[in-house]
């Protein structure tokens, strides 16, 4: 400040000091102007004695008669000041218009003098002195203009300069007056500068205070000119500052907790494994700045921890599918003391990670434990910064959450398998009662039945024994076939509902089919039914044959009655799993969807006049007798596969 | 001008009625003598004039009949004119200037021929047995410097008549003296009047130099008008030009008159004795324009003017 | 008391007078012949009068003498005191007036004298005298030896009495370089002229040299001569002379002769008119009566 108000009034005091230069500047030129003018004045008396002499001489030229008297040494005095006054002219002058004119007259005056020399010393005859004569007379009128013109000339001159001078003056008291101006102006606005230099910083300091008061902190002022205000102005920001730096730390921190809380609770609101390890690689994206997110889970069925899911900013991986052994990553789980840690490019622990897989300058691994077992890890590839014991704990809440939370699902998933188990059994319980119920019930009215139909045959025979008429005999066939047909329905409710013990022999199944074929061949081939077989060597299992045979007798008849207007049908044979299975599927018509769970009771048939509703009841059964399982597929208009699977048995 | 043809019919009429008149005494008395100008020029008339007053006093004249040409500048016009006199039986021919002199030395070599006003004849090539005659010579060099201490001349055209040996020699002559006066020299050969336009105007001097010729003389005023228009001198060696050059420096046409008589005299006398065909006149006249002088804002040097026979004022 | 105060007047008039008379006499006049540019030999010859004015304690004045002719009478009737004669003028002012040779000026050169040339061209076939008959010549004037009396005693010599007949013309052109350029333009045959002259033009003009040739050379003859009025006082002269002489052993002496382009002067005698005085003899012409 003290420095400032200093520089001012040196300003003031330089204009002041300028103004006098100038003036005193000035004042010189003028002078000397005004020498230049008074010694123009003085040559332009030279000039004037110049044309006086010059026109002496013409005179005296042109009074003199041939004979010369005391006038020729007048004459010689005249032409030698003549000359003289025209070298002092060439003395002064140096434009170079005037050196030149200067210069013609000098010439002028040299041939002046030699034609005047010749005019005088010649002494020949009277005509060439006359000639002479006349010349020297031209030169000197010639001369005599010349010098004229310059008189005219150097008048003009006199003129232009003296006004030049005047103006000049007049020039130099505006200048003055401009200066003293300018002095007090500046003064003026040095004096209003200075108040504001001090009264702003204030203001500005006021101002901040202000706005860091109602809580724009970190606001800053920018006070750099007094410095005694800087210091203050620059105490302010840091005090500014460091309220700032607090106030983003702790938001940061809130909104780190944010995220947390964010992460965590997507984590625990998913139930898919899948979601929730995406979620939490995310998360840690979000968390942490790096190159790439690399999460291992522990499969402990092969001792492994292989590579669940990734986000990498760049292609950083070479292969896609990575598996660590148990051993190793204990180890390096143990090397670090079970804590998160930072690997760095020539450690030997982040070779045995990157292996060829990836570059990384630094790696960051983050242990996954539930229940103080290592359920997998967290590779942070190339992060950015330093992760600070902050992030180290934030994360490892997000790892905890995330190990719990795949607990979780494990759990539910548990549970849930538990929950389908515990119906399907349900479901088989219900029917087997119901197919119990039946049984008995068949069983009861078979039994009710079959004496009376044993009535009504021993009968219808009788009659038929006696003369009786055609028509009546006509009329008593359908009685017996009707019979007939009715004590078979009752036969085979007996058969469903009684239990009949297995009797198991060792059975090639293929064997077996293909005796049932050859048995319905007949059948197929008078429906125009093409025959596919697909056979797999299959080994011998313990079984029922007859039993079998009727569930193959069963299938194969559906198919067939399923394509009144041909088709192909196509049996194949096989191994899955420890178990044999045998397909048997049609290009029938199909079974609509609503009634396909029900095609296995008894007594529902969808063939109305032909079938019992009894042979897919008794079919299901008799596999089920055997403790294999059969299953239905069917598509309305393309047509319906019946799988059978019948685990291979052998002698014990 | 109807006047003039009058009063030369006349005089043509008188001639001839004293002819038929006097024929038969005239025939034993008298001698056909042809004169040849090179041009219808002034100067020539005047050496005539005074070559004839000086005969007039010896009575010659009435002895001798002149037959007279006065051709165009032009070879074929000065041969056509000598072959004219000889086919009127001119017993001497009398040529004015290099042009008319040279034609006449090819058409006869048995006519005696006394040519006058030939610049330099040895150079000029002018020479036969039946040759006499009056050359000149001037000093070139005194012309150059007079020009040169009159204005700064650097280049200087030199216009020259190609058809007269006289104007050849005369230019070499200019030519070789403009080194010494540093000056560059710029040679116009011309062969006739709308040449001597077009050079004039092709080429640039600061001075032009007009050499002895019959063809320049007569063409003066057409030179005059273009090189009037550039403000710059002529410089000339032929009497009757004075009035359109700066400087003209000519022979003293008395001397050449007398010498002309003088050789006359001894050719119709024939006298063998008197040695010497050839005459050579020395003497000069300097002559300078105050007016173009004037005019063109030149200072003539102080010699100049003192040494100047005349001065045009 | 009128007698008292007329007295007192008449003796302060007259001591006007002699004070008067006595700054005249204070005054020495010198004439110079004039010589081709009378402006710059005047102020050639200043320089001489201001350093003798300061030795002899009296104003010298320079005064020019015009033409050649007009010398001897205007010596005496501008009451000169002494002059820078030619050869001709010096010599005729001795024997018309009573004047005496003092100095005569050396040049730069070492030379005090110069001859007088008859010139012609060199194409002009002039060999000698015997093809100048019937020819034009050019004097300079009649005042000169080497401009006119010179070739007349020559062409007497070569027995040639009257140039009236022999030569076809003859002019005066009133100046040596009037007289070469005469020569040189062909407007005369010969010319006359000094020879420094004569030799300042061709140095000046190299080209001339080409043109023209010396057919005769005079013998050598001072080329002015500072003749004093034999009524100075004895004293004066002597003391003028001694003065002009020993001015290139004084250092402003030396000063003042190179503003004046001279060496120095050797002292003059009757001997140096020589050779004017044998062609005044030979031609048997009274110096007092000539007419020039």
């Amino acid at each position: 400040m003290r420095n400032r108000i200093i520089k001012y009034l040196s300003i003031i005091f330089i204009f002041f000091s300028m103004g006098g230069i100038i003036a005193f500047i000035s004042t010189q030129r003028v002078t000397s102007d005004l020498k230049v003018l008074i010694n123009l004045h003085r040559v332009e008396t030279f000039r004037q004695d110049l044309i006086i002499n010059i026109k002496t001489v013409q005179n005296n030229l042109f009074t003199i008669g041939t004979t010369f008297g005391p006038e020729l040494d007048i004459i010689v005095e005249n032409v030698l000041s003549l000359d003289k006054a025209v070298n002092r002219c060439l003395e002064c002058h140096h434009s170079s218009e005037v050196t030149g004119k200067l210069d013609r007259l000098r010439t002028l005056v040299e041939k002046y003098k030699d034609a005047l020399s010749a005019f005088i010393t010649t002494t020949a005859n009277p005509e060439r002195i006359h000639r002479l004569k006349e010349v020297a007379a031209e030169i000197g009128n010639l001369l005599l203009q010349d010098a004229e013109e310059m008189t005219y000339f150097a008048h003009q001159k006199l003129q232009y300069k003296t006004e030049k001078a005047i103006e000049k003056v007049n020039k130099i008291r505006e200048l003055l007056i401009l200066v003293l101006f300018i002095t007090m102006i500046f003064g003026f606005f040095t004096a209003m500068a200075l108040t504001r230099d001090i009264v702003r910083p204030i203001e500005k300091l006021r101002i901040a205070a202000e706005k860091v008061a109602s809580g724009e902190l970190g606001y800053s002022v920018d006070i750099s000119d007094p410095p005694e205000f800087a210091h203050l102005g620059e105490s302010f920001n840091k005090m500014s500052r460091s309220l700032k730096e607090q106030q983003e730390k702790t938001l940061e921190y809130v909104s780190k907790l944010r995220e947390l809380h964010r992460i965590t609770l997507s984590m625990h609101l998913v139930t898919e494994k899948k979601n929730i390890i995406n979620e939490f690689v995310k998360g840690v994206v979000d968390v942490i700045d790096a190159d790439g997110v690399l999460l291992f889970l522990y499969n402990p069925d092969h001792d492994l921890f292989s590579l669940e899911q990734f986000i990498t900013k760049k292609s950083y991986l070479k292969r896609k599918e990575i598996k660590y052994s148990g051993e190793i990553i204990r180890k390096i789980y143990q090397g670090c003391g079970k804590k998160a840690t930072m690997l760095y490019k020539n450690e030997e622990a982040l070779r045995a990670f990157s292996e060829d897989n990836f570059e990384a300058e630094n790696l960051y691994v983050l242990w996954i434990k539930h229940k103080n077992k290592l359920s997998g890890f967290l590779l942070i590839i190339n992060v950015k910064g330093t992760i600070t014991g902050e992030d180290t704990r934030i994360l490892s809440i997000i790892a905890n959450n995330f190990a719990v939370a795949i607990e979780n699902t494990l759990l539910y998933e548990d549970i849930k398998l538990q929950m389908k188990n515990l119906k399907e059994t349900q479901d088989q319980l219900i029917q087997a009662a119901k197919l119990a119920a039946i049984g008995e019930l068949a069983a009861t009215v078979a039994h009710e039945l079959n004496n009376p139909l044993t009535t009504i045959l021993g009968y219808t025979e009788l009659i038929k024994e006696e003369e009786i008429s055609e028509t009546i005999k006509k009329d008593l066939d359908i009685i017996e076939a009707e019979s007939l047909r009715a004590r078979d329905i009752v036969r085979q409710l007996l058969e469903f509902s009684r239990k009949r013990p297995l009797q198991l022999t060792e059975l090639d199944i293929n064997e077996t089919l293909q005796e049932v074929i050859k048995f319905l061949s007949p059948n197929i081939k008078k429906s125009s039914i093409k025959l596919l077989t697909e056979f797999s060597p299959l080994p011998n299992t313990l079984a029922d044959k007859d039993q079998i045979k009727q569930v193959f007798l069963n299938l194969i008849n559906n198919a067939v009655q399923a394509m009144p207007e041909g088709g192909v049908l196509t049996i194949k044979t096989g191994l899955q799993d420890s178990n044999i299975f045998i397909e048997v599927s049609d290009t029938g018509i199909g079974i609509p969807e609503d009634i396909l769970p029900r095609i296995f009771e008894p007594f529902f048939t969808t063939k109305k006049e032909k079938g019992t509703g009894l042979g897919l009841s008794i079919s299901y059964r008799i596999i089920e007798s055997h403790g294999g399982k059969i299953y239905v597929k069917s598509q309305k208009g393309k047509g319906t596969t019946f799988k059978v699977l019948l685990p291979i048995k052998k002698h014990v | 001008m109807t006047e003039k043809v009058r009063k030369l019919s006349v005089v043509v009429f008188l001639v001839f009625l004293f002819n038929f008149l006097f024929s038969v005494e005239s025939t034993a008395e008298e001698r056909v003598v042809g004169v040849v100008f090179s041009a219808d020029i002034p100067v020539y008339h005047e050496v005539h004039k005074k070559f004839l007053n000086k005969l007039r006093k010896t009575g010659y004249t009435k002895k001798i009949k002149f037959l007279y040409q006065k051709p165009n500048p032009d070879s074929l016009a000065w041969s056509n004119a000598v072959r004219k006199l000889i086919a009127y039986d001119a017993t001497i021919l009398i040529t004015y200037g290099s042009g008319a002199t040279e034609a006449a030395t090819y058409e006869t070599a048995n006519i005696p021929i006394v040519y006058t006003l030939v610049y330099d004849p040895v150079k000029s090539g002018i020479k036969g047995r039946n040759l006499y005659g009056v050359g000149y010579s001037i000093p070139v060099t005194s012309l150059l410097r007079y020009l040169k201490r009159t204005t700064d001349v650097k280049k200087l055209g030199v216009l020259a008549s190609e058809i007269e040996p006289s104007s050849k020699t005369q230019a070499k002559h200019v030519s070789d003296a403009c080194k010494d006066f540093n000056m560059e020299k710029v040679l116009l050969n011309v062969k006739n009047e709308e040449e001597i336009r077009i050079k004039l105007k092709l080429f640039s001097f600061d001075a032009l130099f007009i050499t002895d010729s019959a063809l320049l003389a007569k063409s003066i005023t057409s030179i005059f008008r273009i090189i009037n228009e550039r403000s710059i001198p002529i410089v000339s060696t032929i009497q009757g030009t004075e009035d359109y050059s700066l400087i003209n420096l000519h022979p003293d046409i008395d001397e050449i008159a007398n010498a002309l008589y003088r050789t006359f005299l001894k050719v119709i006398k024939e006298d063998r004795k008197v040695k010497g065909k050839r005459e050579i006149v020395q003497r000069s006249k300097l002559i300078y324009n105050m007016k173009i002088s004037k005019r063109l804002g030149l200072q003539p040097s102080i010699q100049l003017i003192t040494g100047a026979d005349r001065i045009i004022k | 008391m009128k007698r008292v105060i007329k007295g007192i007047l008449v003796s302060v008039f007259s001591l006007m007078v002699i004070f008067n008379a006595y700054a005249q006499d204070h005054t020495l006049l010198i004439g110079l012949i004039p010589e081709q540019n009378i402006f710059r030999q005047f102020q050639r010859f200043l320089p001489l009068t201001e350093y003798l004015s300061k030795k002899i304690d009296r104003e010298v004045k320079l005064t020019i003498l015009s033409r050649y002719g007009d010398i001897i009478d205007r010596f005496s009737s501008r009451n000169m005191d002494g002059a820078f004669f030619g050869v001709l003028t010096g010599y005729l002012a001795i024997k018309k007036m009573d004047v005496e040779p003092s100095v005569v000026p050396i040049e730069l050169d070492g030379s005090s004298e110069t001859s007088g040339y008859i010139i012609v061209r060199r194409d002009s076939g002039i060999e000698s005298v015997k093809d100048m008959q019937g020819k034009v010549i050019a004097f300079v004037d009649r005042a000169t030896v080497r401009g006119y009396l010179f070739p007349i005693i020559y062409f007497k010599r070569h027995g040639i009495n009257d140039i009236k007949t022999f030569f076809k013309e003859f002019y005066f052109t009133g100046s040596n370089d009037a007289s070469v350029y005469a020569v040189v333009d062909g407007r005369a045959d010969i010319g006359c002229v000094k020879a420094n002259i004569y030799e300042a033009i061709l140095a000046r003009d190299p080209t001339l040299r080409k043109e023209l040739k010396i057919i005769a050379t005079s013998p050598l003859m001072p080329l002015s001569v500072l003749c004093l009025k034999k009524s100075l006082p004895e004293k004066l002269k002597t003391k003028i002379t001694e003065i002009l002489l020993n001015m290139k052993n004084d250092k402003e002496g030396k000063e003042v002769l190179k503003r004046m382009e001279l060496k120095g002067f050797r002292r003059a005698s009757m001997n140096d008119f020589k050779v004017v005085d044998d062609i005044f003899r030979e031609l048997n012409i009274d110096p007092e009566t000539y007419r020039y």
